[in-house]
């Protein structure tokens, strides 16, 4: 039958299913497995009863065309078929557990067989993972059974799609005239990367600082404004995601009888792609051997730096990374760090730098001068301000939460180190801020960048941006120190795709209950004193506004200064009581 | 040599006590190392050598008794008690994003190394680590990594040396230039721990025993010691009287 693998092979299917099934059974049998299971649960339940008030209320309000529940499907659909082929190039080749390669090539079944199998195991997995989605989705959507179906088979078929990105990435890397011709296309793309970069932020900063910058740059603003409209934007997303129609079909569909058609269209759609792939005329042996010892590094360095740093390889270090924080121990425990995140992170630090940017030009092309000028007498002058700092605000938070999660250069990473560096001649607390402070100096800096544009584009004045920026290296460091005390104390490392999800989440919930209650208490032991100054100072004294915000600032910013001092002391006392034979994954 | 022959040891461990939940590690084991010393630490598996070692390391915490290093508790001045010590584990895993010559870098910036250029090289040198000076940690062979865990030892200027299994992954050459490199240091007056299974090279190289099994202290002192606390014949080999100071099966308690 088209697209379904031979009989020996759907019985290994079954029999891995069955496995599966009795390891979550075996989990929940112990105490502790059943209550971070139940906490989970709770988590996930609640999760689905807040969507279900959502589309009780009515979701979305469909007047406008971005919000018109078709463009945002397809929108959605667009950037995870994208978002998948991408990755999927990017690592490259079939992943097969190492301990199962040798097992599974030994079988005699065919090249092709044996592709439907691991197209299956992979759609399988992938829609295990889609009803959340689809119970999301149907909060935009008219008829709940026509999205409840439409979600899973399009998730199952953009994991055909980018197994097979990954299979053809992996089988034409092998050429070397092609090899050649990406790596010089490589460099090409960043040297262009960085100047459109370069020009859009000059185009960006054109309306604050026409003085500063060229006459052309104002006329290269003009021209991308004209250029970029929301009309373009729609036809845009609607011809990309032509080739999912089937699927954005079936989940539209008003009622059961119009889902029948669309649903033989999309199961038909992903059983073709399943069998077209598999019989792909690639050698993918060589392949599956060598991106079996490659994932399973990878798949445990996930549980310690993060995805967007095990993502890519560390590369030969050509050249030689400067000793930023002082040659002095803990100047030379920050240098491992520096080390570290440059040769294996740049491309992450680079590619947020450049969606930072990427985003605050869409703000700036949709909103054009409203984020500046109050001549339409909707906003006044102060308002604008108003908005300008809180934006600033929240600009600093995201991309504090998006920085820290993708960038974690802690003490995850160290962790099969972790004997070398309490053997180390370093006071503890040293050794724990000497760790951190790269990565707070890496997420502090670019989210600078971002603010200095944010002012270039918004009526934020320069004294909020230059508090914030000022502020930002305490504010990160706190939120990273927290989080690695937090796991000195709890050291639990889930790598993806193991079994346990549900008590992953579990703990994961009551660990961020922990991290935020910390976090709030540093941070808002901070406020407070600058409230409490604030207080004092107009109750009993009559100071100038510039006085009065000197001080606030002041006292604010030395007792989140004292805070993190703490934090510091409080990490080295996590570290040096850390016990690494306690140390083990969930 | 000696207890003796030399009045101030550079290591001193007195009653150390380890358990993992129920089970005992380590239990009341004392013992000294001087200055210059090679000290064979040997045992059958899971009798406590490597927990012996991490604690005196100072990387596992001390649950029970005292271990001095030059003079300093590791458990009250734990980095400054380390400054004195090297430690090479078993596996070394040097970090994947620095370069085999950065490793030597980061360790004179930890220790405070005078002059760490030139004895860099060296080191390089007389491990035969100078084709992969420019090669990432994730990139070597265990051969490799066990050569740089030891050429950092060896840079940081220790007074004590912990080598843990210091020659499993090395080739023939590799395992004469260690041998050598571990006989330099301590003729230099370096004290040395040698954990091993190889009992020949131990018997080649340490100047007095240390004999553990299920914790617990079964023998301390020199090979020809040992023949006559153990009524074994002269001339035998440090395997016999590693069979006759741990005379049980694997798994049995001791008697």
């Amino acid at each position: 039958m088209i697209g379904i693998p031979s009989k020996g092979l759907r019985l290994m299917m079954v029999l891995e299913l069955r496995g599966y099934g009795r390891g979550l059974a075996r989990r929940l049998k112990t105490p502790k497995g059943a209550l971070f299971a139940f906490l989970g649960g709770s988590l996930l339940g609640l999760w689905i009863f807040i969507l279900a008030s959502d589309k009780a209320r009515g979701g979305l309000d469909s007047t406008s065309s971005f919000a018109k529940p078709e463009f945002v499907l397809r929108c959605a659909g667009l950037a995870m078929f994208l978002l998948v082929a991408i990755s999927a190039i990017m690592t490259r080749g079939i992943n097969i557990p190492p301990g199962k390669l040798d097992r599974v090539f030994s079988l005699p079944i065919s090249r092709s067989d044996f592709l439907r199998y691991r197209l299956w195991c992979v759609v399988g997995r992938t829609m295990a993972g889609a009803p959340l989605l689809a119970l999301l989705a149907t909060t935009k959507t008219g008829h709940p059974l026509g999205t409840l179906l439409a979600v899973p088979l399009f998730l199952g078929f953009v994991s055909v799609v980018g197994f097979f990105c990954s299979l053809l990435a992996a089988a034409i890397e092998g050429s070397r005239s092609f090899a050649a011709m990406m790596q010089r296309l490589r460099q090409l793309g960043k040297y262009a990367i960085v100047g459109i970069a370069i020009l859009l932020v000059m185009a960006l900063l054109s309306t604050k600082l026409p003085d500063l910058l060229p006459q052309w740059s104002a006329e290269l603003q003009l021209y991308l404004r004209e250029m970029i409209t929301a009309q373009t934007l729609e036809q845009l997303v609607y011809a990309g995601s032509r080739p999912l129609e089937p699927f954005v079909r079936l989940a539209l569909a008003p009622g059961l009888a119009q889902s029948g058609l669309f649903l033989a269209a999309s199961l038909g759609t992903l059983l073709l792609s399943v069998e077209l792939v598999s019989r792909t005329p690639v050698d993918f042996r060589e392949l599956a051997i060598e991106g079996a010892s490659s994932a399973a590094k990878r798949i445990r360095s996930v549980g310690r730096v993060g995805r967007a740093a095990s993502a890519g390889k560390a590369r030969v270090g050509l050249w030689a990374v400067p000793h930023l924080f002082g040659r002095g121990p803990m100047g030379a425990v920050a240098w491992r760090k520096v080390a570290a995140i440059w040769r294996k992170s740049r491309g992450f630090l680079g590619i947020s730098l450049f969606l930072g940017c990427f985003l605050l030009f869409a703000i700036r092309m949709l909103f054009g001068d409203a984020l500046l000028v109050s001549d339409n007498f909707e906003a006044s002058a102060e308002e604008l301000i108003l908005s300008g700092n809180l934006g600033g605000c929240v600009l600093s938070l995201l991309g504090t939460l998006y920085l820290t999660n993708g960038l974690r250069f802690d003490f995850r990473e160290d962790l099969e180190q972790l004997d070398i560096l309490r053997a180390w001649p370093v006071a503890a607390w040293r050794i724990f801020v000497g760790s951190l402070l790269p990565q707070v100096a890496a997420i502090s800096g670019i989210l600078s960048v971002l603010l200095l544009i944010w002012f270039g584009i918004s009526a934020a004045t320069g004294s909020a941006i230059c508090g914030l920026i000022f502020a930002l290296p305490q504010v990160v460091f706190a939120w990273v120190a927290v989080d690695n005390i937090a796991f000195l104390f709890w050291p639990v490392r889930f790598i993806p795709g193991q079994s346990g999800q549900l008590q992953h989440i579990g703990r994961g919930l009551l660990l961020s209950l922990a991290r935020i209650t910390f976090f709030l208490l540093t941070f808002g032991a901070s406020l407070a004193s600058a409230g409490g100054t604030w207080w004092a100072l107009v109750h009993f004294g009559d100071p100038s506004d510039a006085a009065l915000i000197g001080w606030v600032v002041l006292v604010g910013y030395c007792v989140l200064l004292a805070a993190n001092a703490g934090l510091a002391l409080l990490g080295g006392f996590a570290f040096s009581s850390f016990d690494p034979v306690r140390d083990r994954a969930l | 040599m000696t207890e003796s022959s030399s009045p101030k040891p550079v290591l001193t461990v007195e009653g150390l006590r380890r358990t993992y939940g129920e089970s005992v590690a380590v239990d009341g084991l004392s013992f000294r190392v001087n200055p210059g010393e090679i000290l064979g630490l040997v045992g059958p598996n899971g009798a406590g050598k490597t927990t012996t070692l991490r604690s005196i390391a100072g990387i596992l915490p001390i649950q029970e008794g005292r271990i001095t290093v030059a003079g300093l508790d590791i458990d009250i001045e734990g980095h400054r008690a380390r400054q004195h010590l090297a430690w090479v584990p078993d596996d070394p895993q040097p970090f994947d994003s620095l370069t085999v010559e950065e490793h030597l870098e980061l360790v004179a910036g930890l220790y405070g190394t005078t002059d760490w250029k030139r004895r860099r090289e060296d080191l390089l040198e007389s491990f035969s680590l100078k084709d992969k000076r420019r090669a990432l940690g994730g990139e070597l062979s265990r051969g490799m990594r066990q050569k740089l865990a030891l050429a950092s030892a060896w840079l940081s200027e220790p007074k004590l040396v912990l080598l843990d299994e210091p020659l499993s992954g090395l080739d023939p050459r590799g395992i004469r230039t260690a041998r050598q490199a571990i006989q330099d240091i301590a003729a230099s007056g370096v004290a040395v721990i040698l954990s091993s299974h190889l009992l020949e090279l131990v018997e080649q190289l340490a100047s007095r025993l240390l004999i553990i099994d299920y914790g617990k202290k079964t023998f301390e002192g020199t090979l020809e010691e040992a023949h006559t606390g153990f009524e074994i014949p002269m001339g035998s080999s440090l395997e016999d009287v590693f069979f006759a100071a741990t005379r049980h099966e694997a798994g049995d308690k001791p008697g």
